[in-house]
């Protein structure tokens, strides 16, 4: 283990390609890099793409469906841009972060690999405990429309993993066969494993200021951005919102548009009641969790890549009692039912505020929202100007039209036939 | 109490309606909507195209700032309608009922003040504040109820005291009336809390139809929103008026859509109902006896049991032990499908959810309401073409007032 403060630094002309995975901490360190790319630079780091985070990039080079793309691949050209870029970078260093690349498969991984050069690509992995991953990736999974409870959610995740629910998951999450796969693409002295502190989330941001040589305290997050996990009544109404949603016979494009891009990122900027209830891990889930995480820290302890940081803290699980009784000895001072009301309205306007029904009215600009790659198309003005019903809101234009005129047409001949009979 | 006979009233009448608000006025248009063709061979017709002629209503009541040209050819074309009619007629909206003084008497007279009848509809005043604050509610208000019940009893002169007492003070509506009508031209018509088909044989009665020819219609679409879903409509309410959405784009979003939505749900037994605490329901009835008296003194007819206004307010200590003897009405459970039944209304109303609608949904609704609604999507389509690139919303057109 290389624990020391000397060592850490990689290589001059070092492609240093952060790879996540998601829910450990990747959008805090993105957006301190985003940030500060003009102090970055003058110390000699490129931080690679246009926005937070080149996700449409590593969406188009593993051939990953996209929200940014309606739910497509992207376009190669994403990556080759990308990669044209990173060429082009005058600096000695170069870092590109995107959890999309966890998503890869070994031949994924392979061509990233071999497009950004072997020789000069350092791949970093950054790993939290599986204990603190199961609740945050559950409502994330949530926010893109999953309909799944916590509970079954979690059996399916660790009784049946072979199941047809987030069939992804243990790509990302088996941390262990995610550093092989890299270590097969990138050689194994080229990858390096970051674990976090749950105590201590900035430490992260300390272990990549020395991995490319930046001052200390350069990496700082934007205080504004909140990739937060959703309390418990924001992902059950999104939860219910999903159902209701799929109910309707919905597209996924619409749900990216109103949830992803609107209702989800609206809700994470509320300041919730600290004692609004946080989505709580059962037990025997805990237990499970830890032991995988062994196996996972005892896997990557094996493989011969760099460790940095304490691989015994993955098999960590939090004490799940103490929160739980803090939380209902207050419970009496605190209006559950008005936390829910403002979840409720932060929904609706969430909903609305994407639909461009209201883009010249927001106080908060579109585009000052912390999307990670760039700000999403919203597309044409919604077709509605008027007061109707709701069975009538939900009946297209032209079959409205249609059921009009067989109407219109029905009654004509209704007025016909008598008069035919008189003559 | 007269026997059906004597209420019955005369061959060629035109039986105005005017509500007020609350008092049960949907189930009374939606059984004769329903009934067109049964009222019609006994004699009756019920007039307007739609279930309520709300739009021609409130032209004439001149209760909108900005009437709008197609409301006021709606009440001329409603006019034209109930003039060719033969026999008798019913014309039945709520909003008659906020029509100023000089409103009311351009109505009974284009009506021909020999040929009109007034009906009013009563319910007690316990009974309409909460159905009546949630109304508001939807209709856009953000005050909450306890804060709205001190406005009405304490500020009754204030705005929001004026505009619900000059519906619900039914002694002085009455009396405006009448003063116009003739006293022997106006009758009340005491609602029955329980039975909600009471008021059909009443309406059956004044004109003479057989006993059961109405039925009460599925009326959901038209409940009282539970206390979760009054508060989530009005959270609703505060977070689009802070990005100003308000006036007609709240109705659009909000009434049409998300409490729409919440009302074609069957609400949950145990979902909290809206409460009003005793000393408003004292206050009520205190103003109850007087609006009893005062229709007492008008000497109008009056189908069914005025006392029956008068709701006494229960001692706290009887209300502490139902309560206690009931189950505890607990909305937690509920609150996700609230919130997301609230939301998918917000996105219906949008008209982001297109594809969904049944052609069996669409089956209550006149051509000429398809044909308006068909219409004007076209012409907003082709307003949103040719602005293409404007950054202003526009989702005011057809302007309304509801509450």
């Amino acid at each position: 283990m290389n624990n020391g403060d000397d060592g850490l630094l990689v290589p001059p002309r070092t492609r240093l390609l952060h790879i996540g995975p998601h829910k450990t901490g990747t959008t805090a360190l993105q957006s301190a890099f985003h940030s500060h790319r003009a102090d970055i630079e003058a110390q000699g780091v490129h931080y690679a793409g246009p926005n937070r985070q080149p996700m449409g990039a590593a969406h188009a080079i593993t051939g990953s469906p996209s929200p940014y793309a309606d739910g497509k691949a992207p376009p190669l050209r994403r990556w080759q841009d990308l990669v044209r870029e990173v060429d082009g970078a005058r600096a000695p260093r170069v870092v590109i972060s995107s959890e999309g690349f966890a998503d890869a498969d070994e031949a994924g991984a392979a061509k990233v690999v071999a497009d950004l050069d072997p020789s000069r690509t350092q791949v970093v992995v950054t790993l939290r405990p599986l204990t603190a991953i199961l609740p945050s990736q559950w409502q994330q999974y949530v926010q893109g429309g999953m309909t799944t409870a916590y509970d079954e959610w979690l059996d399916a995740m660790l009784n049946r993993p072979q199941g047809t629910i987030a069939p992804g998951f243990w790509r990302r999450h088996r941390h262990d066969a995610l550093v092989a796969r890299w270590a097969a693409a990138a050689g194994v002295d080229h990858v390096t494993v970051v674990v976090g502190d749950e105590g201590d989330h900035a430490r992260q941001l300390r272990v990549f200021e020395r991995l490319v040589g930046l001052r200390e305290g350069t990496l700082v997050p934007e205080a504004s951005l909140g990739n937060r996990s959703l309390t418990v009544p924001e992902v059950e109404s999104l939860r219910a919102f999903n159902v209701a949603f799929r109910a309707e016979g919905l597209s996924t494009q619409l749900h990216n548009k109103v949830v992803r891009f609107g209702a989800a990122e609206l809700l994470k900027q509320r300041t919730p009641d600290p004692r609004e209830p946080r989505i709580e891990t059962p037990a025997w889930a805990l237990e499970r969790a830890t032991e995988l995480g062994r196996a996972i820290a005892d896997g990557i302890a094996a493989s011969g890549a760099r460790v940095i940081g304490d691989l015994a803290s993955l098999t960590m699980a939090p004490a799940p009692g103490r929160a739980r009784s803090r939380a209902s000895a207050k419970r009496d001072a605190y209006d559950v039912d008005a936390a829910w009301a403002d979840v409720g309205a932060t929904l609706a306007l969430g909903v609305v505020l994407s639909s461009g029904l209201a883009r010249a009215d927001t106080s908060k600009s579109w585009a000052q929202i912390p999307w990670p790659d760039g700000v999403p198309k919203r597309g044409s003005r919604p077709p509605r100007a008027r007061v109707e019903p709701l069975e009538l809101a939900r009946v297209s234009t032209p079959l409205l039209g249609l059921i009009l005129v067989r109407r219109l047409a029905g009654a004509a001949l209704a007025r016909l036939r008598p008069a035919r009979r008189a003559s | 109490m007269t026997d059906d006979g004597a209420l019955r009233l005369p061959e060629g009448t035109r039986l105005l309606h005017i509500g007020p608000h609350k008092t049960g006025t949907t189930s009374v248009q939606a059984a004769f909507h329903a009934a067109r063709a049964e009222v019609a061979a006994q004699g009756v017709h019920y007039a307007g195209p739609n279930r309520h002629p709300r739009q021609a209503a409130q032209a004439a009541a001149r209760t909108s700032l900005n009437a709008s040209r197609g409301a006021s050819r709606a009440w001329s074309g409603l006019l034209r309608e109930v003039r060719s009619a033969p026999g008798r007629v019913l014309i039945s909206s709520e909003w008659f009922a906020d029509a100023s003084d000089e409103a009311a008497r351009d109505i009974i007279e284009a009506l021909d003040r020999d040929r009109t009848h007034v009906v009013v509809t009563l319910r007690p005043l316990t009974g309409i504040l909460p159905s009546q604050w949630q109304q508001f509610v939807q209709a856009g208000m953000t005050t909450p109820y306890l804060e709205w019940l001190r406005a009405i009893f304490d500020e009754p002169s204030s705005g929001v005291g004026r505009r619900f007492w000059r519906r619900h003070r039914h002694d002085r509506l009455i009396a405006r009336w009448a003063a116009i009508a003739g006293t022997d031209r106006v009758s009340a018509v005491v609602v029955d809390g329980q039975d909600h088909s009471a008021v059909l044989r009443a309406f059956e009665r004044l004109l003479g139809l057989t006993p059961g020819t109405l039925r009460l219609e599925n009326d959901r679409a038209n409940r009282s929103l539970t206390l979760p879903e009054a508060e989530l409509v009005r959270a609703v309410n505060v977070a689009f008026a802070s990005v100003g959405l308000a006036g007609q784009a709240q109705l659009d979003l909000v009434l049409f859509g998300a409490a729409a939505a919440l009302k074609q749900r069957e609400p949950s037994s145990d979902l909290p109902r809206i409460e009003t605490p005793a000393w408003a329901v004292a206050r009520a009835a205190v103003v109850a006896g007087e609006i009893v008296a005062g229709i007492r003194d008008a000497g109008i007819r009056v189908d069914g049991d005025l006392e029956r206004l008068v709701e006494r307010a229960v001692p706290a200590s009887e209300r502490a032990s139902a309560r206690s003897a009931a189950p505890a009405r607990d909305a937690a459970g509920h609150w996700p499908e609230i919130v997301a039944t609230g939301a998918i209304g917000v996105l219906t109303a949008a008209g982001l959810v297109r594809s969904a609608g049944r052609v069996s949904e669409v089956r209550g609704f006149s051509n000429q309401r398809l044909r308006s609604i068909f219409l004007g999507r076209l012409r907003d389509a082709a307003a949103i073409r040719a602005r293409a690139g404007d950054r202003t919303p526009s989702i005011h057109s057809a302007r309304v007032e509801v509450e």
